[in-house]
């Protein structure tokens, strides 16, 4: 996933799960709060409109009781009391005036429930039985006033509401009873409807008043007086006496507050109907207020949200970016955040990380450089040691190369004898006649390597520290002021030394001793093979003089034991045959001369030195008489010229006609030899024939017949060699060296 | 006594026949200076003795040689009728090696003589 859109989902994620919680949780508080606020607010305003209506019920029936007590205080009058219907009558038309709210009229009643009389008159009434009447009869139960539900007690039997007040006689007895009439509907304009009229609580809620058979007394909706209601179950309840206020639907399906008390004194029941909306409007701007703060509450986070999380992925994503950079391999890169928070303490870290990088970068590669440096250097003096195998040569070589990389141009290199006591200088640059004479030989501990020579490490040597006050003397002379010794070991054996000595007084760092060690070990490798290398020549040379001589050996044993066997019987031999004894003692003397010869050669075996002290020439005649006598041929020698040779040349050529004379001795079965020496001015020419088997060449191995020591031999002279050999033709060795001297004497 | 001789020096085959020469009862029927042509005539001529020198040179044919065997004196003592085979060395190291391969004596050419002679005598020379 590219790292831009890591750094997004970041911003996403923080949004997500700082924002979205707290918006779940705004949200449900909001709607837990609005659904509460709401019930609340229900729940109070059920309350309030029950008990205001159940206020306005009793508020109503204490606006009844006026109308009881006028029609009460008309039962009082005397005339009214009187059982006569006449005086009655007569009573009432003369109250006429106070009668007028009642506009249904009044009637007065005998207390058989008889219509006695009627104001305004009616009579078409007078005479009837109303003892029927339901008002008539709890009037007789209760002796109180009463009020009626509707009946169509009014003049032409219009509907009227009744409101009945018993007459009592002197004696408490009942006389009659007086009722006053109530028109229904909108036609009314008596104050009992005035009363009822008050009652709505707004506009466009309703009020109607129920009688107890549930017809409507009154109703805001004026058309709707006298209507059946007694199916509604609020009008049931409320005629069941309850004051209650319930949630329900009107007739038109409106979502209404219906609440309802009972008349106090009266069958009636009282309504009022408030719509929901309306209740409700004042919470409904509340909680529309409450919707709008919501949505302020989830869209205002956002925005501080997508704002400030920006100011905190900015500096997340300048962190990424330097990190990225760091890791593509730009180090030391660093970013600067001024958040003053934990970012920017972040960022300070990253910029500290950062510099160290690069520094320890920088250091790593100082050092490689260093160590590339100081292997190639042991890589050049690996390469000039390992030239030679001639110590002087090497010592000289690292004296030269140990110089180089110091910057120093005064050294010596010494070499330790085997009982490591002294030192002898074998190489030195640009020191003195003086101090060379001075240095030759050295006892080791005497002198300033001392300490390198026994620790097995270089050493810096001040000036000062010399014990040897002359040695100190000269070298001060010259200006030098510091000695640096390095020893040469090989297998923690010290070989040599080499000291290097410097104008500057300052001591030689650890890291530049290190390489010196390094290099000192490997020019005390190189010595030792060199040291190897000679004693395996040595080694060589011994065994091949120790297989000469005791081919020597065996050959006059053979010489000596055929002259014992023939001096054994010679007597007899000359008795019984002089000529013959004679011939016998010829081959005795011959015997014995040749072993003699073959002894001589044997002693030079012994004493190698020995062959360069006499001529080449005296040499081979030593060689011709053994193997005349071993091989009991005759062997003529002829030498042209005499000059002296150089030792190895001497040494080679007296070699070579030694193998091939022994391979006539034991090979050839030749009749007859010849060696011939010819020395010319810068040419010697050697050469040995037979007249014997021969051999053929190809068939031939090198190492048979020694042909590869003889052409070694010749090879390391700088001669030719020529072997020509035919089966049953003999065989002819020849050696031809020229004398290349050169003016330097090599 | 029909003796054969086995030497590469010449000088030495030559003072070896002298010296034979002079016993009675000895005479050298052949002289052989390498192996191969001393198995022939010893099969050829059938010699009751051997002179052999213990360096003698040459390669004897064989399917196999063990450390302490000499394959050329198995192969003489191989041939019909058995010779006697004594062994001469100018080596003296030489005598143990011999005898365990089965040589029959040992005589040393440092020795005096008078040895070879007496050696000669036990097989029955001079009788």
């Amino acid at each position: 996933m590219p790292l831009s859109k890591r750094s997004r989902r970041l911003r996403t994620k923080i949004i997500a799960w700082s924002f979205i919680p707290t918006a779940i949780i705004l949200l449900a508080v909001a709607l837990v709060t609005l659904y509460a606020y709401q019930r609340v607010t229900a729940d109070l305003v059920i309350g309030r409109n029950r008990e205001l209506t159940r206020l306005s019920a009793s508020q109503l029936a204490a606006n009844l009781t006026e109308h009881t007590n006028l029609l009460a205080g008309l039962a009082h009058i005397a005339d009214i009391r009187k059982s006569d219907p006449a005086t009655q009558r007569a009573a009432l038309a003369q109250a006429r005036n106070r009668l007028v709210v009642f506009d249904a009229g009044v009637v007065i009643l005998d207390p058989h429930g008889r219509v006695v009389g009627a104001e305004p008159g009616r009579p078409e009434a007078i005479g009837q039985d109303w003892s029927d009447r339901g008002y008539f009869r709890q009037m007789l139960r209760t002796g109180g006033p009463v009020f009626s539900d509707t009946l169509g007690d009014g003049p032409q039997g219009t509907e009227v509401i009744v409101v009945a007040v018993p007459i009592g006689g002197d004696q408490g007895e009942l006389v009659g009873a007086i009722a006053g009439m109530f028109r229904l509907g909108a036609l009314s304009v008596s104050s009992f409807y005035g009363g009822i009229v008050k009652l709505r609580a707004d506009e466009r809620g309703r009020a109607y008043l129920v009688d107890g058979n549930g017809r409507v007394i009154y109703h805001s909706d004026t058309e709707r007086v006298g209507e059946d209601l007694s199916w509604q179950p609020v009008v049931r309840q409320v005629l069941g006496g309850k004051v209650e206020a319930l949630q329900t639907r009107d007739r038109d399906g409106r979502d209404i507050v219906a609440t309802f008390a009972p008349v106090p004194g009266t069958p009636w029941g009282l309504v009022i109907e408030e719509s929901w909306a309306t209740l409700m409007s004042s919470s409904r701007g509340y909680s529309n207020l409450l919707l709008m703060l919501l949505a302020l509450g989830l869209v205002v986070p956002v925005i501080v949200l997508a704002v400030g999380v920006r100011r905190i992925t900015k500096p997340i994503e300048a962190l990424m970016d330097a990190a990225r950079e760091v890791a593509r391999g730009k180090f030391g890169q660093t970013i600067t955040v001024a958040t003053g928070d934990e970012l920017e303490e972040l960022a300070e870290h990253f910029n500290v990380m950062s510099t160290r990088l690069q520094a320890s970068y920088a250091d790593l590669e100082r050092r490689v450089a260093d160590r590339t440096r100081e292997l190639a250097t042991l890589n050049a003096i690996a390469a000039v040691v390992s030239r030679s195998l001639d110590i002087e040569e090497i010592l000289g070589d690292a004296l030269g190369k140990m110089l180089e990389v110091m910057g120093l141009e005064v050294g010596g290199a010494f070499y330790l004898d085997e009982k490591g006591e002294t030192l002898t200088l074998v190489a030195q640059r640009g020191l003195s006649e003086e101090v060379v004479r001075y240095v030759t030989r050295l006892p080791v501990w005497a002198g300033a390597s001392v300490r390198a020579a026994s620790e097995g490490r270089p050493v810096n040597v001040l000036l000062d520290e010399f014990t040897d006050g002359k040695l100190k003397g000269l070298l001060e002379r010259e200006g030098l002021k510091l000695l640096v010794s390095v020893p040469l070991m090989a297998k923690g054996k010290t070989l040599g030394v080499i000291n290097l000595v410097s104008r500057e007084a300052s001591p030689v760092g650890h890291e530049e001793l290190s390489l010196l060690a390094s290099i000192g070990q490997q020019v005390g490798v190189a010595v030792e093979n060199a040291h190897l290398y000679e004693n395996a020549e040595r080694a060589a040379a011994a065994a091949e003089r120790s297989r000469l001589a005791r081919d020597l050996h065996d050959a006059v044993t053979q010489t000596l034991f055929s002259a014992s066997l023939i001096a054994e019987v010679l007597p007899r031999v000359w008795e019984r045959n002089e000529a013959e004894g004679r011939r016998r003692l010829a081959e005795l003397r011959q015997l014995t001369r040749g072993a003699l010869a073959e002894m001589r050669t044997l002693l030079f075996e012994l004493r190698p030195g020995a062959l360069t002290e006499a001529p080449l020439g005296e040499l081979l005649r030593q060689l011709a008489e053994g193997v005349a006598g071993r091989a009991r041929l005759p062997v003529a020698l002829s030498v042209e010229g005499q000059r002296p040779l150089p030792p190895d040349v001497q040494i080679a050529l007296y070699r070579i006609a030694q193998e091939t004379l022994n391979n006539v001795a034991k090979h050839a079965a030749a009749s007859q030899a010849e060696v011939s020496l010819r020395c010319e001015p810068g040419r010697v020419e050697l050469s040995v024939r037979d007249d014997g088997r021969g051999f053929e060449r190809s068939e031939t191995p090198p190492d048979h017949l020694g042909l590869r020591i003889m052409r070694e031999r010749a090879e390391a002279i700088g001669a030719a060699l020529h072997i020509a050999s035919e089966p049953g033709r003999g065989t002819q060795v020849v050696v031809v060296w020229q004398d290349n001297e050169r003016p330097d004497g090599s | 006594m029909r003796v054969l001789v086995a030497d590469d020096q010449v000088e030495v085959r030559s003072a070896l026949r002298l010296l034979l020469e002079q016993e009675a009862g000895l005479t050298v029927v052949g002289e052989a200076a390498e192996a191969g042509d001393l198995l022939a005539q010893a099969r050829g001529l059938m010699p009751d003795l051997v002179l052999l020198d213990w360096e003698l040179p040459g390669r004897v044919a064989t399917a196999e040689t063990r450390p302490g065997e000499c394959p050329l004196l198995i192969a003489l003592l191989s041939c019909s009728p058995r010779p006697r085979v004594v062994v001469l060395s100018g080596r003296p190291e030489a005598q143990r090696a011999a005898l365990a391969a089965g040589a029959d004596a040992f005589v040393g050419k440092g020795d005096p003589p008078e040895r070879l002679l007496t050696t000669l005598h036990l097989f029955g020379v001079g009788k």
